[in-house]
């Protein structure tokens, strides 16, 4: 599943870093790596690849200033089992808003719209539990507190209603920690399997009937990114559903990855998850549109990427 | 004296909202996760009624009903103190008596025998196989009631205020916080949808408006739980008495909420006295009281003649053939699915009380159970169908199983219910999108629980009117896999009438498997 950088891409790469350190000056060439826009972590413990993973894009404090509101959204659409797939990996979430406090965080909120009873799902993925623990507020979604929100470049969507606390206006910062997983939405070509990743799980914020979000999703979810944008998104890549997404329900369609994307462009992580999985990230059609419309790099010989392995 | 009989009055005023408060809050209990050391179907099982009659109509010694033998005990001993002291439909109906200004009008007995003839006939019915008592059985009635009609009202109630918080900026944090707090605590986290409880509200509200003739007119003209335990305790030790300074005023008599007392003022009838203390109360000379005074003191009036006892046994044999004869073959109710783990059809309607425990534990998870009005035939009114619009039958979720008190639902395993078959799903071409509009879709693939999934789909290149070529998903189901839960149908984003829907078609009730394999 997982395909090792080739020569032209760590080529295209080094030249890219070089590039862009001989345009930052020669205090970045003469003292630490920079900082890249991805980093990818392969390590069996979950928590110490996600903080190696935000280490090496320059630390949590980069995204998170002291005294910020934070929303953490992961992947708590089902009642399914920890290590199923279905819902992000609690150590990661739990790992993300340790390291969000230890940023200075004043509130690190979590919750999600489930596709399954909510607090089932809550309970069950694990999430609630760890992220109180860490200290997050984390609360079910109230019917009540989902406000309209224009779309002034959307192709499909002119408007639709988003949850309060996701709006920019109500915090500082949104880290997205969706769960890599196949999901046979998504259109895609030569026949590869649709995923859900960074851009589908933001649909945990929207109100309404998220099914009519469904036909043309290409252009709809990308219409709705192009307002409602994460600062940072963390992809668990661990514990990955190849089939029967994106509930699941059997270990036999899990593959363990153990791997952690991480980043601040929306496109180049989606697009190394689609990688890690193992297709080109241009094979998936919402990523192609998401990339034509300017809100991140598809081409992953333009991304700066630092890969480590951890022992 | 007097203040010895008021402080007894006030403990049965305590007793009354105790209890009252204590069936709400174990019906409360009957939620996801379902957790807490007593069970919420207490109120239930510890009706003698419901047990002899389940028994017989079913014909199996309903063993979860042992428990009611502490009533059968205590009215053997006290009488129908149950239903002074403890029922909570008989707490409720003082309430009622309070708001309504009724009249005790304890000279008024006309209609005492009443109860004896329905309790005559749900008997005779049970003896020919046909449960009855889900309908005017008290403890069931509020059961209902409470579940289909008051615990909806005071949360819609909850919500609506924090609803008007969520709009004043100021409010609007800390309200969140709250409201998080409390819901799955106090409020569940959706609004129940019940399509006909307004026909349960207004059943129960007749019962209610018949409180005006005179006051208790529920407990001494109708309920059979009442007729019974007056049978069973008609002849209890503990009783009313009256010392001989009786001046003959007739105040106890006048005051008596259940008609008991015989026109000469000392001797009760012990069949209708609930214990309720009013008479010791009220008497003017201090002389009534209540003591143990041996099993002959007072006679027990029933007023059922022999005649009104042979018809109203005619009326339960009579009734058995009509009600049953109403049932409708699989094809018109082939819609109305019933909850995973219960009877084959014949079995489930004998046993089941529409008491709504199922109704009511649903509504905390996938919310698609329902109290039906005539999906299912007018034998089956109020019993629980799944309406997968309303909501769906939750993968992971076998709750209604665990609170069914009579065994209309077996009580299954979580592997039992994720291989049975509730029925099946169906796509309706004409209305799904994929095949209406040439569009991708797939919500209801994309939620399908069964860890390989029932809906699959095809995707083909389709010439569309303007002459493009698309491609497209046209989902379908795999009848092998699919159970039945709805999720598709409850999730199809379509308005109205779903693009996939679920039948009985397929469905497998407990102890009756499949008589084919299902293959794809």
């Amino acid at each position: 599943m997982h395909q090792p950088i080739t020569r032209r891409e760590f080529l295209a790469g080094t030249a890219s870093v070089t590039a862009g350190a001989m345009l930052l000056g020669p205090s970045a060439v003469l003292g630490t790596a920079p900082v890249p826009d991805v980093s990818v972590v392969k390590g069996s413990d979950a928590v110490a690849a996600a903080r190696r993973a935000l280490e090496l894009l320059g630390g949590m404090s980069r995204y998170v200033r002291p005294g910020s509101i934070v929303v953490v959204k992961p992947n708590i659409g089902w009642d399914t089992r920890i290590g199923y797939g279905a819902d992000t990996n609690p150590d990661i979430v739990g790992a993300v808003v340790k390291m969000c406090f230890e940023a200075g965080a004043r509130t690190v909120k979590i919750f999600d719209r489930p596709c399954n009873e909510a607090r089932r799902c809550y309970m069950s993925s694990g999430i609630e539990a760890i992220a109180k623990s860490q200290g997050a507020d984390v609360t079910f979604v109230n019917e009540n507190r989902f406000d309209p929100v224009e779309f002034s470049e959307g192709v499909r969507l002119r408007s639709w209603l988003v949850y309060r606390d996701a709006l920019p206006e109500n915090r500082d910062v949104l880290i997205n920690v969706p769960v890599l997983k196949q999901h046979s939405l998504p259109m895609t070509q030569n026949g590869n399997p649709g995923l859900s990743i960074g851009f589908k799980n933001l649909m945990g914020v929207m109100g309404g009937n998220r099914g009519e979000i469904h036909n043309h999703f290409e252009n709809k979810i990308v219409d709705f990114c192009t307002v409602i944008r994460s600062d940072l998104t963390i992809v668990d890549a661990t514990s990955v559903l190849l089939r029967n997404g994106p509930r699941g329900g059997r270990l036999a369609d899990v593959a363990k990855l153990d791997t952690v994307i991480a980043g601040a462009d929306p496109v180049a992580v989606d697009a190394w998850s689609v990688r890690t999985f193992g297709y080109p990230p241009e094979d998936l059609d919402y990523l192609v549109e998401a990339h034509r419309r300017g809100l991140g790099e598809i081409d992953l010989s333009k991304v700066v990427t630092r890969q480590e392995k951890l022992e | 004296m007097m203040a010895a009989w008021k402080r007894w009055k006030n403990l049965r005023v305590v007793s009354q909202l105790v209890f009252l408060a204590a069936f709400f809050v174990l019906l409360w209990q009957a939620r996801y996760p379902l957790e807490g050391p007593i069970p919420m179907d207490l109120f239930l099982r510890i009706d003698p009624l419901l047990g002899v009659l389940l028994s017989l109509a079913a014909r199996v010694l309903l063993l979860s009903f042992a428990v009611s033998l502490i009533i059968i005990a205590l009215s053997l001993v006290f009488g129908r103190a149950f239903c002074g002291w403890v029922c909570p439909m008989g707490a409720t109906l003082d309430i009622a008596d309070r708001l309504l200004h009724s009249q005790p009008k304890g000279a008024k007995v006309k209609t005492r025998w009443w109860k004896y003839a329905i309790l005559t006939v749900v008997l005779v019915a049970a003896l020919l196989s046909y449960q009855g008592t889900w309908l005017l059985d008290p403890l069931v009635l509020l059961d209902r009631t409470a579940t289909a009609v008051v615990l909806p009202a005071f949360w819609f109630l909850i919500r609506a205020l924090f609803a008007a918080t969520s709009n004043i900026p100021v409010l609007d944090s800390p309200a969140h916080n709250l409201y998080s707090s409390i819901q799955g605590v106090i409020v569940p986290l959706a609004q129940p949808v019940f399509l006909h409880s307004m026909t349960i509200l207004l059943f129960f509200a007749g019962i209610l408006a018949l409180e005006k003739v005179f006051r208790r007119f529920w407990c001494r003209s109708l309920c059979p739980l009442g007729a019974f335990l007056g049978v069973v305790g008609h002849r209890a030790p503990f009783q009313r008495v009256v010392g001989p300074n009786c001046s003959e005023c007739g105040l106890c008599r006048e005051n008596c909420k259940m008609g008991a007392i015989y026109q000469d003022y000392t001797h009760t009838n012990r069949a209708d006295c609930i214990l309720c203390l009013n008479c010791a109360l009220i008497c003017p000379e201090g002389c009534t009281s209540y003591a143990f005074a041996g099993s002959k003191h007072s006679p027990a009036t029933f007023n059922l003649s022999r005649r009104r006892l042979l018809g109203a046994a005619v009326a339960g044999v009579v009734a058995v053939p009509v009600v049953k004869a109403t049932r409708t073959v699989g094809q018109t109710s082939a819609r109305a699915l019933r909850p995973p783990g219960a009877l084959p059809e014949d079995q489930f309607l004998d046993r089941c009380i529409r008491c709504q425990e199922c109704v009511q534990v649903c509504s905390s998870t996938g919310g698609c159970l329902q109290p039906s009005l005539l999906e299912t035939g007018w034998e089956g009114f109020w019993s629980p169908i799944a309406h997968m619009r309303v909501g769906y039958c939750e993968f992971q979720c076998i709750l209604c199983s665990k609170v069914c008190p009579s065994g209309a639902i077996h009580k299954i395993t979580l592997d039992d219910k994720q291989n049975r078959r509730m029925g099946r799903a169906f796509f309706d071409r004409n209305r799904c999108i994929p095949y209406d509009r040439n569009e991708d879709c797939l919500v209801c693939e994309e939620h399908c629980p069964t860890p390989e999934k029932a809906i699959l789909f095809d995707i083909r290149e389709i010439l569309c009117p303007d002459g493009s070529v698309a491609t497209v998903k046209f989902p379908y189901v795999r009848l092998d896999r699919c159970i039945g839960c709805g999720i598709c149908e409850y999730i199809c984003p379509l308005p109205g009438e779903a693009g996939v829907y679920c039948t009985r078609e397929n469905e497998e009730r407990w102890g009756q498997e499949s008589t084919e394999v299902i293959t794809q």
